[in-house]
């Protein structure tokens, strides 16, 4: 365990760094165009380097061990599938730079393509993961000083907020890319050297053998939550990156041609990050390490493991995916709430300038919510993070069905993700939070395909081009 | 069975007196295999570890674990069907043993595999999918 002065003065010397980063990255940004979309010119070095930093978060640093923790080797496996979501939104990606080239967020999508109807359930289906997700990353932060540190967990969480709010408002995405390349190196440089530790530490077969006698069903294949788990958990990711704005906001920033290839290797970057990971937390039990909630078994058993070096080292890469996950999660809801609220209800004639003020007094108000949201830790990072998957995995079908087939029109996909958000919560509650997103994903499928099936209409795919490039201007 | 659950009952009553922390559990039967005990500590902080030990009630399992003085919960995971007794046993001489007793009941295996089933079908749906709007986006672009 690091000492909490010397856990306060990393974290505040990493927060000057990365504010002082922003800073020096947006000096020159003066458009919205340029804050929000970063000039619509991202490379494919930075591209993949962004996509792979953001998708490396609590999820893969903190909740990855801790899954592996609850339902052992399909846990991990699980997780590790995740990289579905990147892999998959590469093809995505290209389609949609390609139906809207002027868009901005992937609410423009919904309302131009499904209505006002469906574009209002998907609004609200993306604040609700925005704020679960921002919530947990926050939540995150104060976890990994506290476990590291015994630093308090409000004050570890206030200063990953506030230093994220400050970066995040001084270069909007292009400093959030700019950062996110350079944790993306740090995430990957310390992920490696951690392995290499722990593989030389904890042998493989007393790791195996304590499994084995104490707790059997890590190793059992038909653990029977794990197997209901696999999937949910690929759906889960599936549906966070389909209907992010995270993720639609880089498909438009990138390059035209970029975005296919960077989502791909990030994915195929990203996917070995959860086994390393979670392999940590299967080390436990034979460490003799029982961590009190599951979510603190990777930062227990890595400094434990790695000493007050690895624990430094540890500390620093987990405040860096963090960082690289908040800052992308600001910028992304900020641009949906400017766009599809401000834009749409509330200054429809903004000028350029009113825009990217609006952004930014929103990137305030949301920091501002989530600290106080994750003032009263309500659930563990897990639980909190499924619970959101009810929601985000309605929204894959109508998402792919409105990218490809024209005959899939109106409010049937609005309907399609309440119908799946609402069984997907019945799920939840019924069942575990390892069902919510698997069940919420069939349901949805289930009305997209009659909508489909029904459907007398085509809708005309250059609408979406004409109308995005209307209200660009 | 019973038996067990008579024994469980009278070693929880006999744990009673003269607490240093107690055990309490938030759901008394689990089906995921993970289970967090909470510790309530009561009386001046020990500066001793405090052993916690988990027996399965009618097969010879056991597991023995040390916590730290102020650990307030443990979480436990990858247990099999049965029901437990877990019980905290202070290494200081003037704390008594407290004991609470859980039950683990996986999920039926047969609802789990219809669920995996379901969620292969989905996937190679959604993938084939994919595949297949991207060709033919592709080629009508091409035309």
């Amino acid at each position: 365990m690091i000492n909490a002065s010397l856990a306060l003065g990393l974290a505040l010397a990493f927060a000057l760094l990365w504010v002082f980063f922003g800073w020096w990255i947006g000096r020159r940004v003066q458009s919205h165009n340029e804050f929000a979309l970063a000039g619509r010119n991202v490379g494919l070095a930075f591209a993949c380097a962004t996509a792979m930093a953001t998708w490396v978060t609590s999820n893969t640093t903190l909740v990855a061990p801790q899954l592996t923790y609850q339902f052992g080797i399909w846990g991990m496996i699980g997780y590790a599938c995740a990289a579905f979501g990147l892999l998959l939104f590469a093809p995505l990606s290209q389609r949609i730079k390609t139906l809207l080239p002027h868009g901005y967020t992937s609410g423009d999508f919904m309302r131009l393509r499904f209505g006002r109807f469906t574009w209002w359930v998907f609004l609200l289906i993306s604040f609700v993961y925005a704020m679960s997700w921002l919530v947990s990353l926050g939540m995150a932060g104060g976890i990994l000083l506290h476990t590291l540190s015994g630093l308090d967990y409000h004050l570890g969480m206030s200063i990953i907020l506030l230093m994220c709010v400050v970066y995040t408002l001084f270069g909007g995405l292009k400093a959030v890319i700019a950062t996110d390349f350079l944790q993306a190196i740090i995430i990957l440089a310390g992920v490696v050297g951690i392995a290499i530790v722990v593989a030389m530490n904890v042998g493989l077969e007393p790791i195996h053998q304590k499994l084995s006698s104490d707790h059997p069903k890590l190793l059992d294949l038909l653990f029977p939550a794990a197997v209901m788990f696999l999937f949910n958990n690929i759906f889960f990711g599936l549906g966070e990156i389909f209907h992010s704005n995270v993720w639609w906001s880089r498909a438009f920033a990138f390059k035209g041609g970029v975005g296919k290839k960077a989502y791909f290797i990030a994915g195929l970057l990203w996917l070995p990050i959860p086994i390393v990971t979670g392999f940590i937390a299967l080390a436990a039990p034979s460490l003799g390490l029982y961590p009190a909630s599951a979510d603190m078994v990777g930062p227990l058993v890595a400094s434990q493991v790695l000493g007050y070096t690895g624990s430094i080292i540890l500390f620093i890469v987990v405040f860096s995916a963090l960082a690289s996950s908040l800052d992308s999660l600001l910028a992304a809801t900020s641009d949906l709430i400017n766009q599809d609220i401000y834009l749409q209800y509330i200054k429809p004639k903004a000028s350029d300038s009113e825009r990217l003020k609006s952004a930014k007094w929103i990137i305030v108000i949301l920091g501002v919510v989530t600290w106080l949201l994750c003032l009263p830790k309500i659930a563990t990072l897990g639980a909190l993070l499924n619970f959101a998957g009810a929601f985000v995995a309605s929204t894959i079908w109508p998402i792919v069905f409105g990218l490809y087939f024209a005959r899939m029109t109106g409010n049937s996909a609005g309907w399609a993700m309440l119908f799946g958000t609402v069984s997907g919560l019945i799920g939840y509650f019924y069942i575990g939070f390892y069902v919510a997103a698997l069940v919420s994903c069939a349901v949805s499928l289930l009305i997209c395909v009659i909508a489909w099936r029904f459907s007398q209409q085509s809708f005309h795919w250059q609408a979406l081009g004409t109308q995005s490039k209307v209200e660009d201007v | 069975m019973w038996i067990a659950r008579v024994v469980t009952l009278v070693l929880v009553a006999a744990s009673c007196n003269g607490l240093a922390a107690s055990l309490r559990v938030s759901d008394e039967v689990v089906t995921a295999g993970f289970i967090t005990l909470h510790i309530e500590r009561t009386g001046p902080p020990q500066q001793q570890s405090t052993q916690l030990s988990i027996q399965h009630l009618s097969e010879p399992y056991s597991l023995s674990l040390s916590l730290q003085p102020t650990q307030q919960a443990v979480t436990i995971s990858g247990l099999a069907d049965g029901d437990y007794l877990a019980t905290l046993d202070s290494s200081s001489a003037n704390s008594a043993q407290t004991s609470v007793s859980f039950s683990v009941k996986h999920h039926q295996l047969t609802l789990a595999l219809v669920l995996f089933v379901l969620g292969l079908c989905l996937f190679v749906l959604l993938v084939g999918m994919i595949v297949v709007g991207n060709k033919q986006a592709h080629d009508k672009e091409s035309v």
